[in-house]
């Protein structure tokens, strides 16, 4: 998956614009980052790379690059 | 008093507190479920005669290959739990095609199939009844849930109107609609949405109870009901 790939997922999730998505910008600056936020983010990285996270793996993180991380090479 | 019992989803959860419950000396179960192991070790702990059959309810097109024992071992049922179901928790915003139809296929068209199956006269004897397993998601209807919540209320549906087309052979068809129950899918579910608190779940055995009731002759003028067994949960 490509690195605009993975920020066009994260941007849907975020309802933002993927030009919008900036790798050190702060989770919790976004207001859709929410608890369906999390529940995406679980769906998506399972469609990516087949593991199932935990919600509190996620919600642990901070910025977008640790989101961006989630999605794998 | 002997009597036949079919159990869908028979291997684990509410389907084997049930199993555990209707199993008796002079009682009759088939147990169905994937998981064949499961299902014997369970066989070798339960009085009565007792049945396995591994079936995978993804297969909407066999379904009726399960009443084959009907024949084969002379039973008529006197009633069917219906308690096989897939849950998953994915916002609208990440639907997956795929997902969404297997979670219709298994938790509401494969009891469809089933109960076609089971009011033939063949299968059944009549005044026999039928519990299907929801929930009450069918009814709160959360955030994040919708294709599980949309399947256990399309079960719904197809409980009510079974039981008004069931009524000539007197099969009663209700559905109990449970708040969380203790169960390894309920665990699982924990797991994933780390949900520390497991206090209020429902013990299997609970639910495996009002099963029994709703098939049993004090249940007899119940019919196309929805029994929710909600926990505080009032919606």
């Amino acid at each position: 998956m490509t690195l605009e790939e993975k920020k066009s997922i994260i941007a849907d999730i975020l309802e933002k614009d993927v030009e919008d998505i900036h790798e050190d910008s702060l989770l919790a600056d976004f207001e859709a980052w929410d608890s369906i936020a999390v529940l995406s983010v679980i769906s998506e990285v399972e469609r990516a790379t087949g593991k199932y996270l935990h919600a509190s793996e996620i919600k642990k993180l901070k910025t977008i690059d640790d989101l961006l991380e989630l999605f794998g090479a | 008093m002997s009597a036949n019992y079919l159990i869908i989803g028979a291997s684990s959860g509410i389907g084997e507190a049930c199993a555990r419950e209707l199993a008796a000396d002079d009682t009759t179960l088939v147990l169905v479920a994937r998981n064949r192991e499961k299902m014997l070790k369970l066989k070798d702990e339960l009085p009565g005669r007792i049945y396995v059959a591994e079936y995978d309810l993804n297969d909407l097109n066999h379904i009726s290959s399960i009443f084959d024992i009907c024949a084969t071992e002379g039973i008529r049922f006197d009633g069917m739990v219906f308690s096989a179901g897939v849950d998953g928790t994915w916002p609208i915003k990440t639907n997956n095609v795929q997902k969404m139809q297997e979670m219709m296929n298994v938790n509401c068209f494969s009891f469809v199939e089933l109960s076609k199956s089971f009011y033939l006269r063949r299968n059944s004897n009549d005044g026999a009844a039928i519990v299907a397993i929801s929930s009450i998601a069918s009814k709160s209807l959360d955030k994040g849930m919708s294709a599980y919540c949309a399947s256990k209320a399309a079960l719904n549906s197809y409980v009510k109107i079974m039981a008004k087309e069931f009524i000539s052979r007197k099969v009663r068809v209700n559905a109990i609609l449970p708040a969380g129950v203790d169960t390894p899918m309920s665990r699982k579910k924990m797991e994933l949405l780390s949900v520390e608190d497991a206090g209020n779940l429902i013990p299997a055995e609970n639910i495996a109870k009002q099963a029994a009731y709703l098939l049993s002759e004090e249940a007899l003028y119940i019919n196309g009901e929805l029994l929710s067994v909600g926990a505080g949960l009032i919606y």
